[in-house]
C-alpha cells in the first residue's frame, strides 16, 4: 500500500510542479472565456452595421411604419424632403419599390439591391408587408371589422414551468441551463480526454524505456498502473478545484455588476445558484468518466510498442468520447430526448451526457443510477487494464492484435 | 561511550566532511554488512519465444560475496537469463531460487538491477528520481535522501542533484543508474553492461565500488563484453552461446583448463643455440629478449622443463602463460 502512495505522489507532484501545468491552469479559463466572448463581440459588431432599406411608393408612410415595428433593420421612407436633405452618396443595402395599392397587387413590390441580402431581412419584409396589406384591405372593405380586429390583437408569451419550486423564472433558467450544460459537458470532455491521454502517453513512454524493469523489482505492475491513474486524476482534480474557485469568484462578483447584458446576468445568476450541485456532479462524473477512459488508454499504452502504430486501438476509444460531446451538446438543448436518455445511462457516454442533463435539474435518482452503472463499468475495465498491463508492460517487440485483447478479456 | 562512538561515525559520515577518508568511514549507512546468507541457484531453465529458443537447460549458481561474469556473444541469451532471474521474463520450466526459495515479490525487492539501456525518467530531477526509486525499494524518505546525497558525493556528481536526467552526459547517467541499483543495499546485484559509456577513470571508480560491494557480501552477476573487467573482477564465469551454457566455473580454474603449456622465459642464451628445442619442449625467440617455451607433452613436470632450459639459458624470469578470458571466449564460441 505504501508503494501505491509513493507512486501517486510522484505522478502527482511531477505534473503539478511543471510550469506548463500552472500556465495551462491559468490560461485555459482565459482562452475559454475569450472563445465564448469573441464570437458574440463579433456578432455585436455585425449588428452595428444594420441592413438599411429605402422605401419608394409608400406615400402615407403606412408600410414604412409597419416595417419599422420590432425591427432589427433600418427602413427609411424616400420622401421628397428626405431625398433633398440626404447626400447623394449615402448608401442603402436595398431599395424597396411598392406599387400604388399594394393590397391589390401584392406581387408588384420589388426589392432591388447590389448586395446579397440576408434571409432574415427578406423574411421580415414579406411577413410585415403581407400583414400590413391584409389589414389595409380589410380596413377598406369593412372599417368596423378592421378596427375590431385591431383591438382584439393579443400577444401571448408562454411561460414554461418546471415543478413548483422553479415556476417563477424557469423560462430564463431553461436557456441558462442549456448554456451552462454545454459549457460543463465541454469542460468534462476536455478533462477526460486530456487526462486520459496523459495516462496513455505516460505508459507508452515507460514501455519504451527500461524504467519499468527497474520498477518491476520494487512494486507490482498493477499497483504502478493504479498509482499512475490515481495520481493523474488528482492532477485533474487540482486543476478543477482551482477553476471552480476562480469561477466562483468571477460568478459572485460578476453577478452583482449590473453593467452586463440581461442574458449574461441570467446565466451568472443561474450559475451562482447551481454552482454547488453542478460542481459536485462534475466531480463525480469526471472521476467516473476519467477512470473508464484512463483504464482504456492505459490498456492501449501497454499494448503499444515503441515506434509501432497505436492507432488501431486508439481510434475505437476516441470515437465514443467524440460522440458523447456531440450527444452532450444535443442533450443541452433536448434534455429529455431519446438520445439524451439512452446516452445518459451508457457508461461510455454517460459522464458527459448525464452532466448536461443534471444542469437541467433532473431527479437525483436518475443521476445516481447513471453513476452506479458507470462505477460498475469502471471496475470491470480497471480490472481488464490491470490484467493487460501486468502481462504486456514488460514485453517488448511484440505486436498485439484484437485477438490478444479478446483473450485478455476472456481470462 | 557507545553513544560517543556513534556520534563520531555520524560526524565523519557527513557528506561535506572527511572526503579523503576511506569509504567505510565515509559511508556509514550503506556500508553496513549484509548479514543474510545469499545464494542464487538457477536450475535447468528453459525459455522460448514464438519460434525462437532463448535458453536451453541453463544452470548457474552464485554464492554470497562472489562475482559471476556472464559472457556470451550478442543474442546468445544473456539478457534473457538476467530478465528471468529478476522475474521480468517468466521461464517455461526450471527453477530459480534465492536463498533456497523461489523469488517472490518480497525477495525481488532485495535485488539491485542495472539494465543495459537506461532505466530512468529523462525529465525527472536526479535527486528526486533516486529518492523515489529508493523509497519504492522500502527505504524511508529521510534515509533515501541521506543515501542519495552520500552516493552522489561519492561519485562526485552532487552538483547534478537538481538537474534533469536528460541533461546529463551518458557516463553521468550511467552513474545515476548504478546508484539506483545499489542504493538500497541489495542482497543480489545484477549489472548488465555496467561500464558502458564510462571513460577509464570512471570505469575504475565503478570497478572499485563493485569490489567493495562484493566485500560486503553482495552476490553480483556481471554481464559484460569487457573481458579485462571479467578477469579483474569475476570469481566465476558462465559463458552462454546459442542459448546454452557452454562454459561455467571459477575464473582461475577456466584459465587453468584452457592453458596450452606455454611459458614466457626472460634471460640470455649461454651458448649458441643450434636447435630450438630441449628433450621436452620447443622454444622460439620473441624479439624483445624473451622466449616462448612450449611443452611437447602437457604432462611434463615443470621442474624437469626448467632444468633442461637452465642448461641453455641464464634465466631472469620464467612464468606460465595463462590464456586471457578473451582467448577462452573465442575458443569456446568457435572451437575450430
Amino acid at each position: 500500500m505504501n508503494d501505491l502512495l509513493i507512486i501517486i505522489e510522484r505522478e502527482y507532484l511531477n505534473r503539478v510542479r511543471r510550469k506548463s501545468f500552472l500556465l495551462m491552469t491559468l490560461l485555459t479559463p482565459i482562452f475559454l472565456f475569450a472563445a465564448a466572448i469573441i464570437p458574440s463581440l463579433l456578432m455585436d459588431e455585425a449588428v452595428g452595421e444594420k441592413e438599411s432599406v429605402l422605401l419608394f411608393g409608400d406615400k402615407e408612410g403606412y408600410y414604412t411604419q409597419a416595417l419599422q415595428r420590432n425591427s432589427d433593420f433600418i427602413f427609411v421612407e424616400a420622401t421628397d424632403q428626405y431625398l433633398e436633405e440626404t447626400p447623394p452618396d449615402k448608401e442603402f443595402s436595398a431599395m424597396l419599390y411598392l406599387p400604388e395599392q399594394l393590397e391589390e397587387s401584392p406581387n408588384m413590390a420589388m426589392l432591388v439591391s447590389n448586395y446579397t441580402l440576408s434571409e432574415a431581412l427578406k423574411k421580415h419584409i414579406n411577413e410585415r408587408l403581407s400583414e400590413a396589406a391584409s389589414q389595409a384591405k380589410l380596413k377598406r372593405q369593412s372599417p368596423t371589422l378592421a378596427q375590431a380586429w385591431e383591438e382584439s390583437q393579443v400577444e401571448v408569451h408562454c411561460q414554461t414551468m418546471k415543478g413548483i419550486q422553479s415556476a417563477s423564472e424557469s423560462g430564463e433558467d431553461e436557456e441558462s441551463a442549456a448554456l451552462v450544460s454545454i459549457v460543463a459537458a465541454f469542460l468534462l470532455y476536455i478533462f477526460i480526454f486530456s487526462y486520459g491521454t496523459q495516462v496513455m502517453r505516460s505508459v507508452t513512454e515507460e514501455k519504451s524505456n527500461k524504467i519499468m524493469e527497474v520498477i518491476f523489482l520494487s512494486t507490482r505492475p498493477s499497483h504502478f498502473m493504479a498509482g499512475k491513474i490515481i495520481g493523474i486524476a488528482l492532477v485533474g482534480l487540482t486543476q478543477f478545484a482551482i477553476w471552480t474557485i476562480l469561477a466562483g469568484v468571477v460568478v459572485h462578483y460578476a453577478a452583482e455588476e449590473a453593467t452586463y447584458s440581461d442574458n449574461l446576468l441570467e446565466i451568472l445568476a443561474f450559475s451562482k445558484s447551481q454552482l454547488l450541485p453542478i460542481s459536485t456532479f462534475f466531480l463525480l462524473f469526471f472521476l467516473g468518466g476519467y477512470l473508464l477512459y484512463a483504464s482504456l488508454f492505459a490498456t492501449i499504452g501497454a499494448l503499444s510498442n515503441p515506434g509501432t502504430d497505436t492507432q488501431q486501438f486508439f481510434l475505437p476509444v476516441t470515437i465514443p468520447i467524440l460522440f458523447s460531446i456531440y450527444a452532450g451538446i444535443y442533450t443541452a438543448c433536448h434534455p429529455n430526448s431519446d438520445l439524451a436518455l439512452w446516452c445518459s445511462y451508457i457508461p461510455f457516454t454517460s459522464p458527459i451526457v448525464m452532466l448536461a442533463r443534471v444542469c437541467h435539474g433532473i431527479s437525483l435518482m436518475e443521476a445516481v443510477l447513471s453513476l452506479a452503472i458507470l462505477i460498475a463499468t469502471d471496475w470491470l475495465l480497471f480490472r481488464l487494464a490491470g490484467k493487460v498491463y501486468r502481462t504486456t508492460i514488460l514485453l517488448r517487440g511484440k505486436k498485439f492484435t484484437y485477438r490478444d485483447l479478446w483473450n485478455f478479456c476472456k481470462q | 561511550m557507545a553513544i560517543v562512538v556513534i556520534s563520531l561515525v555520524d560526524f565523519i559520515g557527513h557528506p561535506k566532511m572527511g572526503q579523503d577518508l576511506p569509504p567505510f568511514h565515509f559511508f556509514p549507512y550503506f556500508c553496513k554488512k549484509n548479514t543474510a546468507e545469499m545464494e542464487l541457484t538457477v536450475s535447468h531453465i528453459y525459455k522460448s519465444y514464438k519460434g525462437k529458443v532463448a535458453l536451453i537447460d541453463v544452470s548457474i549458481q552464485l554464492r554470497e560475496g562472489a562475482i559471476l561474469g556472464l559472457l556470451g556473444p550478442n543474442g546468445a541469451g544473456k539478457t534473457t537469463l538476467l530478465r528471468s532471474i529478476t522475474g521480468i521474463t517468466q521461464v517455461d520450466s526450471g527453477e530459480i531460487l534465492l536463498d533456497k526459495v523461489p523469488i517472490d515479490e518480497k525477495s525481488r525487492r532485495g535485488i539491485g538491477y542495472l539494465p543495459e539501456e537506461r532505466g530512468l525518467y529523462p525529465d525527472m530531477k536526479v535527486g528526486e528520481q533516486l529518492v523515489y526509486l529508493a523509497q519504492l525499494k522500502g527505504m524511508t524518505r529521510n534515509k533515501a535522501k541521506e543515501a542519495v546525497r552520500e552516493w552522489l558525493q561519492k561519485f562526485q556528481i552532487l552538483n547534478t542533484i537538481e538537474k534533469k536526467t536528460h541533461e546529463l552526459s551518458k557516463g553521468m547517467q550511467q552513474k545515476v543508474q548504478f546508484i539506483a541499483a545499489v542504493i538500497h543495499s541489495p542482497q543480489l546485484l545484477i549489472l548488465d553492461e555496467p561500464f558502458s559509456g564510462f571513460d577509464p577513470i570512471n570505469t575504475e571508480v565503478i570497478k572499485n565500488e563493485i569490489l567493495r560491494l562484493k566485500g560486503e557480501g553482495v552476490g553480483i552477476i556481471l554481464s559484460t563484453h569487457n573481458m579485462t573487467s571479467v578477469e579483474e573482477l569475476c570469481d566465476e564465469v558462465a559463458l552462454i552461446n546459442q542459448a546454452h551454457i557452454v562454459l561455467n566455473g571459477p575464473t582461475e580454474e577456466l584459465r587453468e583448463r584452457y592453458k596450452c603449456g606455454e611459458f614466457r622465459l626472460s634471460g640470455f642464451a649461454n651458448k649458441t643455440i643450434k636447435v630450438n628445442e630441449t628433450p621436452s619442449s620447443y622454444f622460439r625467440a620473441k624479439g624483445d629478449g624473451s622466449w616462448i617455451v612450449t611443452k611437447k607433452e602437457k604432462t611434463t613436470d615443470n621442474n624437469t622443463l626448467l632444468k633442461e632450459l637452465m642448461e641453455l639459458f641464464s634465466i631472469t624470469a620464467f612464468e606460465e602463460i595463462k590464456p586471457s578470458m578473451n582467448e577462452i571466449f573465442l575458443k569456446a564460441v568457435n572451437p575450430q
